[in-house]
């Protein structure tokens, strides 16, 4: 870890490799009567990849703006490495790598003036590191910011927040609007710098089969609350998708534990559903007229699809 | 810490630099076309001062209305923000191009002025006295709009009007309560417009250090 990135976090704050990156605890947002983000709870480890996914209007974007320290937090409390979200944001900002949904940065600038920018008030930047990005992301130092193109001034918003080898990154859906190319670029410069640094992502997407590209770990928030928080691996290894052809005019009798979402379509009637065990057919078969059932994979798309519109259903 | 000021100076420099040669040109001009001037009397050069001594309040009022807020109309706001310039560093460096811009254009205007009188006339000192209050009225006014609002339109023409919206409420003062002296009108203009000036100036600079832009 760099002598320069984490003075002031280490002395005052001083967090251990055990604890906890990012962490909100009751984490509240509320604009008037409405609620936008409702007690949310987050411990994000040391070099973990988190994913936040969820539909618009969810409180994506709140969530990391309250953790950055650019909005006030209505109620609760947000740490960045170590770091209180009230009070110590000026220093937030100056380790954090931040990449918004739209680049905010000055458009009279030029490229070169953006790094010359940003590298003033970053103590760790890394020059060669830089110079590395400009050439992958094909970016001419003499070119202005008003004559970017969208997919170019994402990868430049990104190169300002890699260059100075920040600790933790925050990413609030940096890859909406841009073309499958420049997305799986952009995805791509991402995952160098977890593999050659521990860097710790915070990783928000509407691109959800990109956030299955490179989290660990998902979270899901709808409504502005948080309805899941755990590792991609176990949530699709234990969550199935059933298709079951039901008996002449026979209808559902019992749904399966952890089912997020039904159809029934003539005679099928498809389930998704977590916690699968092989007893959730045997279960299924016994409670169920079906005759026969087949079970499926599914992908983080699928999964947040069915879990969207079965919470949906459901209110 | 040096580095950083640089940075936010020539960062603010460039926001203002538009208005800041337009200003100078506004204040140049009037000279200029005085040196073409076959011969010129007394009442071209006062109307060139009157003229260069109120561009340069209005170009102060504008680079006031501009300097904070057009930062938050195209959100680079954010974009510094998020690079973790303290706030009180932003809004001193805003502050020092204002009055680096305001010294360059009063030297200017003085220069030029005592160069084409060259004590052949007398300089309307009225003008300097009306001026002085009102400008810091402009400044001060569209300097609070410039933090609180997120139109550099409405933080302008809402900051100019402020000093003639004092007038027409001391005129409405005067004709309702008889005031027949004069003098006590401009006192009560100037005491108001510097104060309010100040006052707005102040309460612009808190505003902006307590908030965040997002």
């Amino acid at each position: 870890m760099s002598s320069v990135l984490m003075p002031q976090a280490d002395m005052d704050n001083p967090i251990s490799p055990n604890d906890s990156v990012i962490k909100a605890e009751n984490l509240t947002k509320h604009y008037r009567r409405l609620v936008a983000v409702d007690k949310v709870n987050l411990a994000i480890p040391r070099g973990c990849v988190f994913g936040l996914i969820g539909p618009n209007g969810a409180g994506k974007t709140t969530l990391i703006k309250m953790m950055m320290g650019l909005i006030n937090i209505s109620s609760g409390r947000a740490t960045v490495l170590g770091l209180d979200a009230t009070g110590d944001e000026d220093r937030i900002h100056r380790i954090v790598g931040y990449v918004p949904e739209t680049p905010t940065i000055y458009r009279w600038m030029r490229v070169r003036e953006v790094i010359r920018f940003c590298r003033t008030f970053r103590e760790t930047w890394n020059n060669e590191l830089c110079k590395e990005l400009l050439d992958t992301f094909e970016l001419d130092p003499d070119r202005k910011v008003k004559h970017l193109s969208k997919g170019m001034l994402a990868k430049l918003s990104l190169l300002v927040a890699l260059a100075f080898e920040p600790e933790v990154l925050i990413l609030d859906e940096p890859t909406a609007g841009l073309d499958a190319v420049i997305r799986e670029e952009f995805v791509d410069s991402i995952l160098k710098v977890i593999c050659l640094r521990e860097c710790t992502v915070f990783y928000s997407s509407h691109a959800i089969e990109d956030v299955e590209r490179i989290a660990d770990r998902v979270g899901l928030i709808f409504n502005g609350q948080m309805h899941l928080d755990t590792p991609v691996k176990d949530l699709l290894s234990t969550t199935r998708r059933i298709r079951a052809v039901l008996k002449d005019e026979s209808t559902p009798n019992i749904v399966p534990d952890g089912t997020i979402w039904q159809q029934i379509d003539g005679r099928e009637w498809i389930l998704t559903v977590t916690n699968f065990t092989p007893d959730t057919i045997s279960r299924l078969q016994a409670a169920n007229s079906v005759e026969n059932v087949e079970v499926e994979e599914i992908s983080l798309t699928q999964f947040f699809k069915d879990y969207i519109k079965g919470r949906r259903v459901k209110k | 810490m040096i580095a950083e000021m640089k940075m936010l100076l020539w960062k603010d420099y460039r926001l203002s630099r538009l208005i800041l040669v337009a200003g100078v040109m506004l204040i140049v001009g009037p000279y200029l076309m005085l040196m073409f001037f076959p011969r010129y009397w007394e009442w071209h050069y006062n109307a060139a001062w009157a003229f260069t001594t109120f561009i340069s309040q209005f170009t102060m009022a504008f680079l006031a209305g501009n300097i904070i807020v057009s930062e938050r109309t195209d959100r680079s706001a954010e974009f510094l923000a998020f690079q973790g310039a303290s706030r009180k560093m932003c809004i001193a460096s805003k502050l020092i191009i204002c009055f680096l811009v305001f010294a360059l254009i009063c030297c200017i205007n003085i220069i030029l002025s005592f160069w084409f009188t060259a004590s052949r006339f007398e300089r309307s000192e009225e003008v300097l006295i009306i001026s002085i209050p009102t400008g810091v009225c402009f400044f001060g006014c569209c300097w609070l709009l410039s933090a609180l609002l997120s139109s550099p339109v409405y933080a302008i023409v809402f900051g100019t009007i402020m000093p003639f919206l004092i007038i027409f409420a001391l005129a409405l003062s005067a004709y309702f309560f008889n005031w027949s002296e004069m003098d006590y009108l401009w006192i009560w203009y100037i005491t108001i417009c510097s104060g309010l000036g100040i006052l707005s100036l102040l309460a612009g600079t808190w505003h902006f250090i307590r908030s965040k832009e997002s």
